[in-house]
């Protein structure tokens, strides 16, 4: 509902200029209340002051809806009568009523809008009499179109006959119209040449169809014969073919033997080399053992030395063993000594004390002195026992030597003669590689003699190619001339065909070849040659000749 | 005191006699073939701003108030209105055509009205209000026979009518709603104005929405040969369109 009062308001002037002084009406008692309000404080003395107000608050209101109803409402009458007359116009109606008594703008828009109706009319009138003037034109246009459609129809006719095949058709071009009587004599004109020629095409036809014929044979009679030579061509090649296949396998035998005799020969290579390769490891072990031998001798040498030398200390030993006894003497002789000092101090008494101290103190040395002697003697009869066992250990040491001397020797000896061995091996070695390699030679020889043989026998199967493919050759030669034969002779059959479908008089172009008759005649073909040699016997054998002639280029 | 109420009634002779000018010198200086059929049209629209001036210049003379229970009732000025107003609408008549029984219900109703505002005036309290209601409602009757009525006969009318017919009726419906308005500001009503002011009021009112019609209806004069040719020529053919060229 709001929406409907919306637009309502919004698509009618009257609404809008009566809301707007409604408006200002509010706005003037509004304020006018608010100013007899204010008045109101002021008590008996205002009372004329709020009348006053109220008063010029409703001379404003008068004011403004006088305004609303002259100006407004006259302005929203004639402008909502002007629009009905335009909608009016629109819809096409020109006869509405324009009048106005106003002089203003309202006024002159009322005076162009019936200028506007004015100029419309004429406009109307001028679409109106065009349209007459086109529909006279149309009926003048219609009646000569049914003069041409009458004639043309006729022509239809004379031309629909010919298109079927009756060439003595002709059409009268006497016609109101100029152009459709100059169709007429062209088209007369035209069916007299086309008759002229279809009756030549017929007579070409049947002589071209006898030639073909004539052709066909003679191409069926060369191709059986080329077919008998290819056969035996054939054969040959198949031989040629089988001998080079044998050929070959041998080929492959020989080459696989001499490659065996060469693969011996490599080996007993490597059996020389392998047994060069151990007489020098023999000769190389033999001078190792005697080098062991010569180191053996020296060690026996020192360790004979070493055991002189033991010896020679066990001797010393001994001697300052002597030596030490010596020293033993003589301390127990001191020590005896001193005994008999401290006797003779004891005799003595007071006056020999510090005598007898002297005799204590030389007792003492001695003593020392033996204890020294006998652990100096230990010692020695210690070193004597070593000496002992080293110079045992050295006998044994030297009784080993002589054992390993003696099996170094032997081992020379069987490295002499491993050596011996190994160099007979060697030259057995290279006898047989001559002999192999000899044999390698002699099989090369063989396949150098059969690969001989094998190219001849290649040439030989090539050769017999080259004629299967010249034999091929003619063979797809004599294929083409028969097709072509065959294609001219299907083609002479349909063009006979076709012109045997037309209708026509006979002497139109054909005065020098028949007989002059005048009657109009069919010409029907029977496919065979006998009806049209009979008359063209010279035109037919000239064209058998040429076609010969074809033929012997293509076998060659 | 702005003004003294002789002062308002002076002014209100003044504009009324300017007023009857225009139909007297229209009445006057039209061609003398057809005069007898505009005179009617002249002669209402003179008497209206006639009777009216001569009310005035009673007032404005200090006559024509009678004591009532319910205050001093103007007695020029209701029986200027109690003439002028069926006068009016007589008009409207004359250009719209309604059927006479038509016309003369508005003209009574219009009676009515001015009956009450009379009764309303002289009573007191609420008898008063009683015959201001009684009076409201009939306005509203009437206001209804102008709106919706009356324009069902002016639809036949040419448009140039139709326009100057539709002015007169819109300045009289809207005017004429404003004098109740006055009428419960007044004294008569809530008192919220002075005597004084209220003859101002009223004054302005008058002028406005009498000769305020009167011009607009002068102005409009030309409608009244189409008025005639159309009534006419509707007598001859009823079918036939009141269009008659441009």
């Amino acid at each position: 509902m709001p929406n409907g009062l919306f637009a309502g308001i919004r698509t009618s002037y009257g609404a809008k200029l009566a809301l707007s002084l409604i408006g200002v009406m509010g706005v003037s008692v509004s304020y006018g209340v608010i100013v007899y309000l204010r008045a109101a404080e002021l008590g008996t003395a205002g009372a004329d002051l709020q009348s006053g107000l109220v008063g010029m608050t409703l001379l404003a209101v008068i004011g403004l809806a006088l305004i609303g109803v002259t100006v407004g409402s006259n302005t929203v009458i004639s402008l909502r009568q002007l629009t009905t007359k335009a909608e009016r116009m629109a819809e096409g109606d020109l006869n509405v009523s324009l009048e106005t008594g106003r002089a203003d703008e309202i006024g002159r828009l009322f005076e162009a809008f019936d200028a506007m109706r004015g100029s419309l009319r004429a406009e109307i009138d001028d679409a109106k009499t065009a349209r007459r003037e086109a529909e006279t034109a149309r009926r003048e246009a219609t009646k000569r179109a049914e003069i041409v459609e009458r004639k043309a129809g006729e022509y239809e006719s004379a031309m629909r006959a010919l298109a079927d095949g009756d060439l003595t058709q002709r059409v009268d071009p006497d016609s109101e119209n100029q152009a459709m009587a100059r169709i007429g004599t062209a088209f007369n004109e035209m069916a007299n040449e086309l008759e002229g020629t279809v009756a030549s095409v017929a007579t070409v036809a049947e002589d071209t169809a006898d030639v073909a014929g004539t052709v066909d044979d003679r191409t069926e009679s060369l191709r059986a014969t080329t077919g008998t030579v290819s056969a035996a061509v054939e054969e040959i090649a198949e031989g040629a073919r089988t001998q080079r296949d044998d050929l070959q396998a041998a080929t492959d035998e020989a080459e696989n033997l001499a490659s065996s005799a060469e693969e011996v020969a490599s080996t007993v290579g490597d059996v020389a080399e392998t047994a060069e390769h151990a007489a020098a490891v023999g000769d190389e072990g033999r001078e190792a053992a005697e080098e062991a031998l010569a180191e053996m001798d020296a060690i026996e040498e020192a360790t004979a030395e070493t055991a002189t030398e033991v010896e020679a200390l066990a001797e010393e030993i001994k001697e300052i063993g002597e030596v030490v006894d010596t020293i033993s003497e003589i301390a127990e002789q001191t020590n005896l000594l001193a005994l008999n000092a401290s006797i003779e101090a004891a005799r003595s008494e007071a006056d020999g004390a510090g005598f007898a101290v002297v005799a204590e103190q030389v007792k003492e040395l001695a003593e020392e002195t033996k204890e020294s002697a006998s652990e100096i003697e230990e010692r020695i009869r210690s070193v004597q026992e070593r000496a002992e066992v080293g110079a045992d250990a050295m006998d044994r040491t030297e009784a080993r030597i002589s054992t390993g001397v003696e099996t170094v020797e032997t081992s020379i000896d069987a490295l002499e003669r491993l050596a011996e061995a190994s160099e007979r091996t060697d030259t057995s070695m290279t006898e047989i590689t001559r002999a192999t390699e000899t044999q390698a030679d002699s099989i090369d020889a063989v396949v150098g003699h059969v690969e001989d043989v094998s190219t001849i026998s290649a040439q030989t199967a090539s050769t017999v190619g080259d004629v299967t493919g010249a034999v091929d050759e003619q063979e797809r030669t004599l294929g083409e001339v028969e097709a072509a034969a065959g294609s001219l002779s299907d083609r002479a059959s349909r063009l006979r065909n076709a012109v045997g479908g037309f209708e026509f008089t006979a002497d139109a172009t054909l005065a020098g070849r028949s007989d002059g008759s005048e009657a109009t005649h069919s010409v029907v073909s029977d496919g065979g040659t006998a009806s049209g040699l009979a008359d063209n016997s010279d035109f037919s054998s000239s064209d058998s000749a040429t076609a010969d002639g074809a033929v012997g280029e293509g076998v060659n | 005191m702005l003004a003294d109420m002789t002062v308002w009634a002076w002014l209100g002779v003044l504009a009324m006699s300017i007023g009857t000018i225009p139909p007297l010198w229209n009445w006057t200086t039209q061609p003398s073939a057809t005069d007898e059929s505009y005179a009617r049209y002249y002669a209402t629209l003179s008497s209206v701003t006639g009777v009216a001036a001569l009310a005035y210049l009673v007032m404005a003379l200090g006559f024509g108030t009678v004591v009532t229970p319910g205050g001093d009732l103007p007695v020029a000025r209701y029986l200027d209105w109690l003439i002028t107003t069926p006068l009016l609408l007589l008009y409207l008549g004359l250009l719209a055509r309604p059927p006479r029984r038509l016309l003369a219900g508005l003209i009574a109703v219009d009676v009515v009205i001015i009956a009450g505002g009379v009764a309303a005036v002289a009573t007191m309290g609420l008898v008063s209000w009683v015959f201001f209601g009684i009076a409201a409602a009939a306005y509203v009757v009437l206001v209804y026979g102008l709106l919706v009525m009356l324009p069902r006969s002016v639809s036949e009318r040419a448009d140039r009518v139709r326009a100057v017919f539709g002015t007169l009726r819109n300045i009289t419906v809207v005017l004429w709603t404003l004098y109740p308005v006055v009428w419960v500001l007044a004294p008569t009503g809530l008192g919220l104005v002075t005597p004084s002011t209220e003859m101002l009021v009223f004054v302005y009112l008058d002028i406005v929405s009498k000769v305020g019609f009167v011009i607009v209806a002068t102005a409009g004069s030309d409608v009244l040969k189409q008025l005639n040719t159309s009534n006419t020529s509707r007598q001859k053919d009823e079918s036939t369109p009141d269009e008659v060229g441009i």
